[in-house]
C-alpha cells in the first residue's frame, strides 16, 4: 500500500522486519521491547532536533527524556490519525519552542558558559563530527559555523523550527505544518522569512 | 528588476523543492536569460552549503546517556495498558457495555494461569483434593497470604450457560459485540459481525462494527463489518473508522471498497478528517486504482489533491 520510502519499518531483535504500526500497536499493548524499538527508531533523530534547537546538551537531554516519557504516557491515546513520527515531532518540536521561548523571556544564551579561559560556546567543544584536514578551510568552517548559530539565534522561535525541520531533518513544508499545528502555507511563508534573514546574516560569507 | 527580484525571492524555496512544477518552469525559463539571476543562484547554493557545515550530530556519548536515563525512568512510569486504543473514539455507551465481558475474560484468564503455576497446592473450604484441571475455568476473585504462609485464593467457578433470546435482547446483544471482537474463531467473529450487521442502526452496534473494520486481523471480517456501515458513512464516528481503514488497511480491496462506499451517496458530506485522509492517501498510496478514486473523490468535492 505505502510506499517504501513513506513507510517506516523497524527491524527487531531477531532481524525480521517489523510494520511500525504492528510495532506501536504492541507497544499499546504493553510490549516493552516493542517500545524501546520505537524508541531507538526515532532517538537519534529527536536528539538531534532538540541539540540543533536548542544548542545545549543539557537541555537537548531534558527533551529527549520528556518527549519520550510523553510518547510513553499517551501512547494509548495515539490513534494512528496522523503518522507516528509526526505525532512524535509534534511533541518534541512543542518542548523545544517551549524551551525556546523562555529562554526568550530569561534572555538565556546557553550555549555560551563561563571558562578559566574566558567564554566559550559549548557545542564548540563537542568533538567535530567531520574530519578535515585543511587548516585554512578548518578556519573557515569555523567561522562560518560561528555566523550560522549566530544568524540561528536572532530567528524567531517558529522561524527557527521551521528552518531547522526543513534544513537539517528535510521535511517537507506540508508535514512541518502538521507537525507544528498551522498550514503548509504558514510554514512556506515562516521558511521565507527565515531563508531572507539568514541570507542578509550570512551574505558576505556567500 | 523587479522580475529579477521576484524570481530571486523564490531561490531557497526551489532549493528546498518546494515550488510548484509551474513555478520551477518560470525560474528555469528567467535564468536561461539572465547570467546575473543564474550567479545569485550559485550564492544561494552557497548559502545552503554554510548552513549545511553548522549541522550538529549528537555525540555518541550524549545518546547513550540519554538512552540510560530513559531506561532508568520508564518503570516509573504508567505502563501502558492495550484497552484505549480504540476506546477513546468509541462511545462510553457500549464501552462500558462491552468491558464487562471483557473483565470477565480477563478474570478467567487469571484464574487460568493461576491454576496452571500452581500444582501442588491444597485445596480447602470443602473441595478436598479436587483434580486442578477443574480450575481450567476458575474466575480468580482474591488472592490474600494468610500469617501461616499459605496463600488464601477466592474465586468464582466458570460454569458454562447458553442464553436464548432475540437480537434486540440487551444481553444477545452484549455477548454478540463482545464475540465480534475477542472471540478467538474468525469464523465465530464474521458470523457475529453478519447477524450485528442486521442492527447497524443502532449506534452501538455500529462502534461494535467500526472497531471490527479497523481492528480485526481477518480481512472477511473487516469486509462484513463494512459491508454493514456503508449505509451510515455520514456518521462522523463511521467516517473516523472508515478514514482508518483507508490509511491502514493492508488489503486494497478494503482501501477501494472505502472510497466506493463515499461515493456510492448522493450528498455524502465528508469531515475533515476524511478530507485529510485521502489527501493524505495521495502521497502513500501505492496502488493506481486507489489513488485515481482517491483523486476523482477530492476533485468532486473540490478539495486539492496534490502532493508535496
Amino acid at each position: 500500500m505505502v510506499q517504501p520510502s513513506l513507510k517506516r519499518w523497524a527491524v527487531r531483535k531477531e532481524g525480521a522486519a517489523v510494520d511500525e504500526t504492528e510495532l506501536i500497536r504492541a507497544a499499546q499493548r504493553g510490549d516493552s521491547s516493542a517500545f524501546e524499538e520505537l524508541v531507538r527508531t526515532y532517538d537519534q533523530s529527536v536528539l538531534r532536533l532538540a541539540l540543533s534547537m536548542l544548542r545545549s546538551p543539557e537541555d537537548a537531554r531534558d527533551v529527549y527524556q520528556e518527549t519520550f516519557l510523553r510518547v510513553y504516557r499517551n501512547l494509548n491515546q495515539f490513534r494512528f490519525d496522523c503518522s507516528f513520527h509526526t505525532w512524535l515531532y509534534r511533541i518534541a518540536t512543542n518542548l523545544c519552542l517551549d524551551q525556546l521561548r523562555r529562554r526568550k523571556v530569561r534572555k538565556e544564551e546557553p550555549t555560551v558558559v563561563a571558562t578559566p579561559e574566558g567564554s566559550m560556546d559549548r557545542m564548540d567543544a563537542a568533538p567535530e563530527t567531520r574530519v578535515e584536514g585543511d587548516p585554512q578551510r578548518n578556519l573557515f568552517s569555523g567561522q562560518i559555523r560561528k555566523r550560522v548559530k549566530e544568524a540561528l539565534a536572532e530567528l524567531t522561535p517558529r522561524e527557527r523550527m521551521v528552518f531547522e525541520l526543513r534544513h537539517y531533518e528535510g521535511m517537507r513544508l506540508r508535514k512541518i505544518g502538521e507537525v507544528l499545528g498551522t498550514s503548509e502555507e504558514a510554514a512556506k511563508n515562516c521558511l521565507f522569512r527565515a531563508t531572507q534573514k539568514m541570507r542578509t546574516a550570512l551574505g558576505e560569507f556567500v | 528588476m523587479s522580475e529579477c527580484k521576484n524570481i530571486r525571492e523564490q531561490f531557497a524555496l526551489l532549493l528546498y523543492g518546494e515550488l510548484k512544477f509551474d513555478e520551477e518552469e518560470r525560474i528555469d525559463s528567467h535564468l536561461d536569460g539572465c547570467p546575473e539571476c543564474r550567479a545569485a543562484l550559485g550564492r544561494q547554493k552557497a548559502l545552503h552549503d554554510a548552513v549545511d557545515a553548522a549541522a550538529v550530530t549528537p555525540s555518541r556519548v550524549l545518546l547513550n546517556r540519554c538512552r540510560e536515563e530513559l531506561a532508568e525512568l520508564l518503570p516509573r512510569e504508567k505502563p501502558a495498558s492495550s484497552w484505549t486504543l480504540w476506546w477513546h473514539q468509541i462511545g462510553a455507551n457500549w464501552k462500558s457495555q462491552f468491558l464487562k465481558p471483557v473483565g470477565a475474560m480477563a478474570l478467567l484468564a487469571v484464574g487460568f494461569v493461576a491454576a496452571k503455576i500452581t500444582p501442588g497446592w491444597n485445596v480447602s473450604g470443602g473441595l478436598g483434593s479436587m483434580d486442578l484441571a477443574n480450575f481450567g475455568g476458575a474466575q480468580v476473585r482474591n488472592v490474600a497470604t494468610e500469617p501461616d504462609g499459605r496463600l488464601r485464593i477466592v474465586f468464582d467457578e466458570k460454569r458454562e450457560r447458553t442464553i436464548s433470546g432475540s437480537r434486540d435482547d440487551q444481553q444477545i446483544r452484549a455477548l454478540l459485540m463482545a464475540a465480534a471482537k475477542e472471540a478467538t474463531d474468525p469464523g465465530l467473529r464474521a458470523q457475529t459481525v453478519t447477524i450485528l450487521v442486521g442492527d447497524a442502526n443502532e449506534a452501538d452496534v455500529r462502534e461494535a462494527l467500526a472497531f471490527a473494520m479497523a481492528n480485526d486481523e481477518n480481512t472477511t471480517v473487516r469486509l462484513k463489518a463494512m459491508e454493514g456501515l456503508e449505509r451510515y458513512t455520514n456518521d462522523p464516528m463511521v467516517q473516523n473508522a472508515l478514514a482508518h481503514v483507508l490509511l491502514n488497511d493492508p488489503n486494497t480491496g478494503m482501501r477501494t471498497r472505502v472510497i466506493d462506499a463515499l461515493t456510492g451517496h448522493e450528498g455524502q458530506e465528508l469531515d475533515r478528517q476524511m478530507v485529510g485522509a485521502l489527501q493524505e492517501l495521495m502521497s502513500r498510496e501505492d496502488d493506481h486504482d486507489v489513488r485515481e478514486r482517491a483523486r476523482q473523490m477530492l476533485h468532486s468535492i473540490k478539495a486539492s489533491a496534490e502532493t508535496y
